[in-house]
Formats: C-alpha cells, sequence, structure tokens
C-alpha cells in the first residue's frame, strides 16, 4: 500500500510548479521574492496540516510551518538542496526533523525571519469547530459510532481495544470511526448532505 | 476544480490522522498533493475538535492524585459522595467538574467498567476496563459541567467482574440543577 500511496502521490503538475519555483530560488540565491512567496504560499498549507496532526497546539503547529518553509528557502538560497525539483519532498524531511527537535528554539526562527519575511497573516489556517456543538452532535451519534469516538479520542485507545468493547474487528471500528465523523461533518455543516 | 489522478481515501486519511497508519506514504502524498491536502484539511478540524474536547475535560475515572491535580491546576471541582443506588443534584453554580465518589470495595474486582446512560437506562458510552487500583475503596468518577448541563441526567452503572461473575456495584445518577 505504501508503495501505490507513494506512486499516486507524485501529483506531476505540483512537482513541477514547485520544482520550478526552487529552481528560481535556488538560481536567485534567494532574491526573487516572487518565487519565495510562491512556494510558501504553495508548501504551507501541506506542511502545516501535516504539522496540526503532530502538534496538539495550533499556534505551535502555525510556528513550525512557518519554521519549515523558511527552512526550505534558505537551504535553495544557500544550495543545500540536491534536487530542488523534489523540493516537497525535501520540505517534508525538514518538517519531519523540525517537529522531532525537541530543542528548537526561538533563536532559530527569529535568524530566519531576519532573513526571509513570510505574511502569515494571509495563510490558511485550519477552521476551528464549536466545541459545544460538536459535543452535541457526538450525543445524536448512534451508540457504536459514539463509543467508538469516545474510545478513540477520550480514552486514546485503539482501533483493537476499541473493537473488543464492540466484539468485533478493528477494521471494522475504522469503518464505524469513519462514518462517525462524517456524520459529524454533516451535523456541524460542514459537508452536504449525501443524496 | 482540483483533482488527483489517486486519491487516498477518505478513510485512510482519518486513520492516517488518528492511528498514524501508513503515515510515511500519505504524509509523501499529502505534501505533493493539493487535492488530497485540501480534503485533509477539511477533515481535521472535527478531529482536532474531539482531540480539543479530551483535552479541555477531565479523565472520566478519578485517582485522588488526579483530582488533587486538577485542583492544583486552579480547576473549580465539586466533590460530593454518593450513595450505591439514588440521584445527586449537582446545583451547577461556578464548579468546573462534578466528581461522584463513589463507595465501592474493589479488592476482589477484577475489571471494572462503567455505563454512561440516559436516565432510562439507555447506555450513552461505555468506559470499558476502567483504571482503578484493587486496594480503592472508592471510585472517583469525574463529570465535567458542559457534560452535566447537557442532559436530563447522567446514570453510572459500575459494573465489576467479581470471580468471572458480572456484578451491577454501584447504579447512581446526577441531575445538574441550573
Amino acid at each position: 500500500m505504501l508503495d501505490d500511496l507513494r506512486l499516486a502521490g507524485a501529483n506531476g503538475e505540483m512537482d513541477r510548479r514547485l520544482g520550478a519555483l526552487a529552481i528560481r530560488i535556488r538560481d536567485s540565491r534567494g532574491a526573487d521574492r516572487v518565487a519565495v512567496d510562491g512556494l510558501c504560499r504553495a508548501l504551507w498549507p501541506r506542511v502545516h496540516v501535516i504539522l496540526s496532526r503532530r502538534e496538539h497546539d495550533a499556534a505551535a503547529a502555525a510556528d513550525l510551518a512557518q519554521e519549515t518553509v523558511l527552512a526550505v528557502v534558505a537551504a535553495l538560497t544557500d544550495g543545500r538542496v540536491e534536487q530542488p525539483d523534489r523540493i516537497a519532498a525535501f520540505a517534508l524531511q525538514v518538517a519531519r526533523s523540525l517537529a522531532a527537535s525537541a530543542g528548537r528554539t526561538r533563536a532559530r526562527r527569529e535568524g530566519l525571519l531576519a532573513t526571509f519575511v513570510i505574511e502569515t497573516t494571509t495563510l490558511p489556517t485550519l477552521d476551528a469547530v464549536d466545541l459545544p456543538q460538536l459535543g452535541r452532535c457526538i450525543d445524536h451519534l448512534p451508540f457504536r459510532e459514539r463509543q467508538t469516538l469516545f474510545e478513540t479520542f477520550f480514552l486514546e485507545r485503539t482501533a483493537e481495544q476499541t473493537a473488543q468493547t464492540l466484539a468485533t474487528t478493528a477494521s471494522n471500528v475504522r469503518v464505524l470511526r469513519h462514518r462517525a465523523i462524517r456524520a459529524l461533518r454533516r451535523c456541524l455543516q460542514l459537508e452536504e448532505e449525501e443524496s | 476544480m482540483i483533482v488527483c489522478d489517486s486519491p487516498i481515501a477518505e478513510q485512510a486519511l482519518i486513520d492516517y490522522w488518528v492511528e498514524g497508519l501508513d503515515a510515511e506514504g500519505v504524509e509523501e502524498h499529502l505534501v505533493t498533493c493539493e487535492a488530497c491536502s485540501l480534503r485533509m484539511r477539511a477533515l481535521a478540524p472535527v478531529m482536532i475538535g474531539a482531540r480539543t474536547l479530551r483535552e479541555s475535560m477531565p479523565l472520566p475515572v478519578l485517582t485522588r492524585a488526579q483530582l488533587a491535580a486538577l485542583r492544583d491546576r486552579g480547576v473549580r471541582v465539586t466533590e460530593r459522595d454518593a450513595a450505591l443506588t439514588g440521584e445527586l443534584a449537582w446545583t451547577v453554580d461556578d464548579s468546573d467538574v462534578f466528581v461522584l465518589v463513589v463507595p465501592v470495595d474493589l479488592r476482589n474486582v477484577d475489571r471494572l467498567d462503567i455505563d454512561y446512560c440516559k436516565p432510562s437506562g439507555e447506555v450513552m458510552t461505555v468506559f470499558p476496563d476502567a483504571p482503578v487500583h484493587r486496594h480503592d475503596t472508592e471510585i472517583l468518577i469525574a463529570c465535567d459541567r458542559h457534560i452535566a448541563t447537557a442532559h436530563e441526567a447522567i446514570r453510572f452503572r459500575v459494573r465489576g467482574m467479581i470471580a468471572g461473575v458480572e456484578q451491577v456495584l454501584a447504579d447512581c445518577r446526577l441531575r445538574a440543577v441550573r
């Protein structure tokens, strides 16, 4: 499955577009500000959503995403990126490395910000849901879906553990979880009602 | 409209987010695929919301040390002894969490499950295999004010497995009064 995803993930057009911007940044040593801005804006949403999964604090995820795109630009400017045509993969490695780095510091981010400017107020953030309404929506789920969410998010139990409660399989728990998330999105009016 | 030739299935995106399933492959796809990245961004808020709800609430069953830690953090707690059966009224004033102290001797209990029920007895959720110590003589069931006030009443049914036989050890209700 992983191999399939890797092959399928190669969105060729996107890679070419990002690669072209990366090459412009490398060749201009960062002076091509249009390319810098374009690359930052293209990478930000992808990196940000991945980091939002890892970082429970929204501000920390946004800071880390900003740090990632700026570090990518700095690496291009310094000629440290061997394959600028694969800049998205490089950005992912940077994001993972920064997320795993326990010693990340404000100084490092400030050093990057002193060199490059990215206007973060216009970057897309993840929508925040109405938490009381989310709670009410969870209450209205059928028992098995609600139980799956309770064990997943509130008890932080695995699909295998939840499967024991519901006398089913882990695969079925994942189906229930998917169904529950879809129902919550509909309840929160984040998704159109299925016809 | 942005499309992906081989989109990651929605369930796989959720499995990745929640469990980290196929994280490496999914992330490699997301970082290069605008369409799937947008779909992930659309799904994420609900899961972040559920995570935030959990982080804003106390654990459903507390130890004395966890209860003390809550108070140390400034959480306002109302703590009341509960009978094994019967109802407690919580006049919701300015406290954040209500803790029912249920007197249950756990020395012979091999496993403890707690059902969160409607007053009718219909089970809303189950806390299976709740983490308690065998030497305890009480269970501290915590209820967040938002949960309590969202329901007419909540019934807590405590089931214990003793020598291979399940027994109802307590069946009490909490009614929030505004």
